[in-house]
């Protein structure tokens, strides 16, 4: 069978790697559609097969064409079987064949490139992944996959998803943010307290009618831009993108500021349009609404600022005032909050790194879940 | 790869169009439809490997006509679910009339005649539950899936997954007859979630391309003169052009349906005249332009130059 020379596997498994969600049941499905003839015609073929298949998005179809011309770097035909001496010796688990002829060895030269021009936009992210390697290298800690080095570098130079987070995960959190409320006409029937009511009147007089649930989690996404923040853009246009994306916004939104907000907000990310942080808040909701900050609080530059705590600390406040639920995510790591302004700021409001662990607990606070927080303080009101 | 289909169930060609005027079991107007060859495949895949086919495009790019076209072609019976953004999942399956059954239970006690003992008869059935109970292959369209929230797609797992589900109600299984083949759009408003995802087959609905879109033109208008066609095509992928450099991906662009219909205009008036109008400005702008933006830039371009 040409199926089993075929260096699907390998595909596979590279995909797997670069973050696309697929599970064994869909490597079955292309076997399944192989048997009975979907993709073997030619190698076109075979590549629109497997992208219908696996492929379930235009940022993933990218990265399919990539290791697809990488894996089966050798033109594919019907005819394949017919010289099975080089089918045999080409293993599915050995990196991109070996070329016996000169045209995949170009194509092997030209990849690199093709490879940097899928996977990163501009010069700009790759400084942003150096210092976030570094970052993470300096800290001496693990890193936060548990793959090694090697496997984050050429990970790395793969995909452009180098960060803690990758969009995909971000996009899973942002779902987990909702509040189902009852609002609107009543529609739906409350069973229980129509046949209580039937109870106490000895017939049926009326129903109650209770509005149905609809999920009214919004969010507001403050974001400190600039500064120290510079290495962070695009960590932080991503967490925005992915917010924005995933519909969970709301009548709230996104807005920047510099360093420590003060008076008022801006809507854009180069602080060109600003708004009354008082406008803002008048038009939220105290229980539904969720602030997320994402800032460094100063532990990027290190040190402390009795200054940036005081007015950091009277914006909270302001805020608390007026919102119920409001969590921080810092970019740094938390060894790096120590003995900065970062380390007080943590003591007014709950601070996470962005993780996943970290990106989980923030939606838990916005959600009016307990979480780590809370224990924390209470532990040191005891002492 | 066709005569192992055949063996197994009739495939999709995208060959067979409807006659002029044909109307479906429905009563509904039934219009041509020139799939390209790789959305051939895709639905061929979806229906062999029985998986739902999620479609992406354009806006008027012909997501939602696929389904039908589909359903004529095989000769299939067809359901189609419009999702509003207050869609349930649980309203494509059925609905439970319970404030009938209640009314039902107080008139048969104060002597009316309705029996409410049985249950079964309220459940009101949904797309999906009607196309489950059906002995026959149906085809389905879930139509722009992401205008629900986004727990919506989550909640329908199973009941594409294993093509199952409960009337709790009544505590009855229903299981699909025959695997019905589902077609579901979207606009990619919002994002949908990973697990649905992986169920689905995945197609993305090109533009088509100039010779393909002339097809489109004469198989919706049969025995059209070559060169106005020609003509009108010409023009129309010229404001796309345009479109596309002042825009990019993102701003909605002329799509096949706006063609399809500003065709139809143009057809109505003597060929010479249209194809004197074409050369100049923009002929029936309104069909076309659908912002005030548009309608200043490509009207107003042309305006200022037969000024000048």
């Amino acid at each position: 069978m040409i199926v089993d020379d075929l260096p699907l596997l390998e595909l596979f498994t590279r995909l797997r790697q670069a973050g696309l969600p697929l599970g064994v049941d869909e490597y079955h499905l292309v076997l399944r559609a192989l048997q009975i003839g979907f993709g073997i015609p030619d190698r076109a073929a075979l590549a629109r097969l497997c992208r219908t298949l696996w492929v379930k998005s235009a940022d993933d179809a990218r990265l399919f064409d990539y290791y697809f011309e990488q894996v089966m770097a050798q033109p594919i035909t019907s005819e394949a079987p017919v010289q099975p001496s080089t089918q045999l010796s080409r293993t599915p688990s050995t990196a991109p064949t070996a070329p016996p002829d000169s045209l995949p060895s170009e194509k092997a030269a030209t990849a690199p490139t093709t490879a940097s021009e899928v996977a990163l936009n501009g010069e700009d992210e790759i400084q942003v992944a150096k210092a976030v390697m570094h970052n993470i290298s300096s800290d001496g800690e693990a890193p936060y996959n548990s793959q090694d080095d090697d496997d984050q570098l050429g990970h790395l130079i793969q995909t452009d998803e180098y960060f803690p987070v990758t969009r995909r995960e971000m996009k899973q959190h942002w779902r987990y943010l909702r509040r189902p409320i009852r609002e609107g006409s009543p529609a739906e029937l409350d069973v229980e307290a129509t046949v209580n009511r039937i109870g106490r009147q000895g017939m049926l007089l009326d129903f109650v009618l209770v509005p149905r649930r609809i999920n009214r989690a919004e969010l507001l996404l403050l974001i400190d831009q600039g500064g120290s923040m510079v290495p962070f853009h695009t960590l932080s246009r991503r967490l925005a993108e992915t917010a924005l994306r995933g519909g969970r916004l709301g009548r709230a939104g996104i807005y920047y500021f510099h360093n420590c907000p003060m008076e008022y907000l801006y809507c854009d990310s180069h602080h060109l349009e600003a708004v009354q942080i008082q406008n803002i808040l008048d038009q939220l909701y105290r229980d539904r609404t969720g602030v997320l900050i994402l800032s460094d609080a100063g532990a990027a530059r290190g040190g402390y600022s009795p200054e940036r705590v005081k007015l950091t600390v009277q914006f909270l406040d302001g805020l608390k005032r007026q919102l119920r639920y409001i969590a921080w995510l810092n970019p740094m790591r938390p060894s790096r909050w120590l003995g900065t302004t970062a380390e007080e700021i943590k003591n007014y409001v709950p601070m996470f790194d962005i993780s996943r662990r970290g990106l989980d607990e923030a939606i838990n606070v916005l959600r009016g879940r307990p979480s780590r927080f809370v224990r924390t303080l209470r532990h040191e009101n005891n002492e | 790869m066709d005569e192992v289909l055949t063996n197994n169930s009739p495939g999709y060609t995208g060959k067979k169009q409807p006659e002029r005027g044909e109307r479906d079991a429905n009563g509904q107007l039934l219009y041509p439809y020139l799939p390209d060859a790789a959305l051939v495949e895709a639905v061929n895949l979806a229906m062999y490997l029985e998986r739902p086919l999620l479609i992406k495009g354009e806006p008027g790019c012909g997501k939602t006509r696929l389904a039908r076209a589909v359903a004529y072609e095989l000769g299939f019976p067809y359901e189609a679910w419009h999702i509003k953004s207050t869609s349930r999942a649980r309203d494509g399956l059925y609905i439970y009339d319970t404030i009938g059954r209640l009314r039902d239970a107080q008139l048969a006690a104060t002597g009316g005649t309705k029996d409410a003992n049985n249950p079964a008869s309220y459940v009101q059935w949904g797309p999906l539950g009607r196309v489950f109970q059906n002995d026959q292959r149906t085809v389905l369209l879930i139509d722009e899936i992401d205008k629900a929230d986004i727990d919506f797609p989550n909640d329908l797992l199973l009941e594409l997954d294993e093509q199952r589900f409960v009337v709790e109600e009544i505590g009855r299984e229903i299981r699909a007859q025959a695997a019905p083949i589902v077609f579901i759009t979207s606009n990619d408003e919002k994002d949908l979630p990973d697990a649905f995802l992986r169920r689905c087959l995945f197609h993305y609905i090109k533009f088509p391309d100039r010779k393909r879109l002339i097809e489109i033109v004469n198989v919706h208008f049969p025995a059209s003169p070559e060169v106005l066609v020609d003509a009108a095509t010409t023009r129309f992928l010229e404001l796309r052009d345009e479109m596309f450099k002042d825009k990019g991906d993102a701003g909605k662009k002329v799509s096949t349906s706006e063609l399809i219909d500003w065709f139809r205009v143009l057809r109505h008036y003597p060929q010479d005249e249209i194809l004197s109008k074409l050369s100049g400005k923009l002929p029936y702008p309104s069909v076309l332009l659908k912002s005030w933006d548009d309608h200043y830039h490509y009207l107003g371009q042309t305006g200022t130059k037969a000024l000048l």
